[in-house]
């Protein structure tokens, strides 16, 4: 998934409570937490892709810390793997995993209810919306796509090619 | 290359009575028939958007997403589908020159194919070159050929390398 369409599922699934979701770098000492999702524009061209938190911790301290990453999706992927757990994001999302080690390394796509459509969102760039959309959560039309393309060879090619570029700092 | 140059060789050499494909330089027709595949900027990405041909398809719409307009070009042309596709109805051969980065991965930054007996080079987003040596034996030559000449020029090979750096997406 690209960062620009997970900021408009951000803008319509997240709520602003005590953490706020920006596509840029967030502030040193900022209210509550903030995470900014974003390219880096400088000289290292390698791992330009950022997830950055920056949370106020309390009485006056702070802490700021900033993943990079090679590839655009891996960014996105990392940002949802972080609000898995958020009681603000009310996506209902599933991320997908090579192997199932479950691992940052593996990760390599999202199965995602977005405009009461399912998607399935891999690699940095691609997204299909499902032919079959009666399905009643995000595992369910997960598995179904994991299923159907187990013996495609360009989606099978899409996600090795994909987990096998993994490279962060 | 870029998406007006894909589709001027579409135009012209694209052909038959069969064809399953249709392309063009802007969002397809969602109500047409067959497979239908568009190429065209966005705010900030060049985009193939796909109908698939089948009904029975596990997906009703397909969109990917290039930083570049050689990417989008490149995945095109680097489609298992689409290029058999083109293969049988006429198209010009043609091969796609390959970059692999330090983990395997092969990123496309360069096409070569025969025009009215004429061998071009597209580089990168607007690199169109005619190589003048004639004697190639096969395509595979012309390749080796036009891949040695990037690397030994300077301006060509700073052109390719920042192409690939900005378009290793997958």
């Amino acid at each position: 998934m690209l960062i620009q369409e997970m900021m408009d599922i951000v803008k319509k699934y997240f709520k602003s409570g005590s953490a706020g979701i920006y596509n840029s770098e967030p502030s040193d000492t900022p209210m509550g937490e903030e995470i900014g999702l974003y390219e880096y524009s400088g000289d290292d061209r390698s791992f330009k892709y950022c997830v950055c938190s920056s949370l106020n911790m309390d009485r006056g301290s702070y802490c700021k810390s900033t993943d990079h990453f090679k590839h655009e999706g891996d960014a996105v992927y990392s940002l949802f793997m972080h609000l898995t757990h958020s009681k603000d994001f009310h996506a209902d999302f599933e991320l997908m995993y090579y192997d199932k080690w479950g691992s940052y390394e593996d990760m390599y796509g999202v199965t995602i209810k977005v405009d009461d459509e399912w998607r399935v969102y891999l690699a940095d760039s691609h997204m299909f919306v499902l032919a079959r959309q009666d399905f009643t959560s995000a595992r369910e039309a997960m598995e179904y796509f994991k299923e159907t393309v187990k013996d495609d060879p360009y989606i099978q090619k899409l996600i090795k090619d994909y987990v096998s570029d993994y490279e962060a700092v | 290359m870029q998406i007006q140059d894909l589709m001027k060789l579409i135009d012209k050499y694209y052909a038959g009575a069969d064809c399953r494909m249709t392309v063009c330089d802007h969002s397809p027709d969602p109500d047409g028939e067959g497979l239908r595949i568009g190429l065209y900027q966005t705010d900030c990405t060049f985009t193939v958007e796909e109908y698939p041909a089948s009904k029975d398809c596990w997906y009703t719409h397909h969109f990917s997403a290039y930083g570049r307009e050689g990417g989008a070009v490149y995945y095109f042309l680097n489609h298992p589908v689409y290029a058999e596709e083109l293969k049988v109805h006429s198209f010009p051969e043609y091969r796609l020159l390959i970059h692999v980065n330090n983990k395997g991965l092969e990123i496309p930054y360069g096409v070569i194919m025969k025009l009215d007996g004429v061998w071009n080079a597209y580089l990168a987003d607007k690199g169109h070159y005619y190589i003048k040596n004639w004697t190639f034996k096969s395509i595979d030559e012309a390749v080796d050929y036009f891949e040695g000449y990037v690397k030994s020029n300077e301006q060509l090979n700073d052109m390719a390398q920042r192409f690939i750096n900005r378009n290793g997406q997958i």
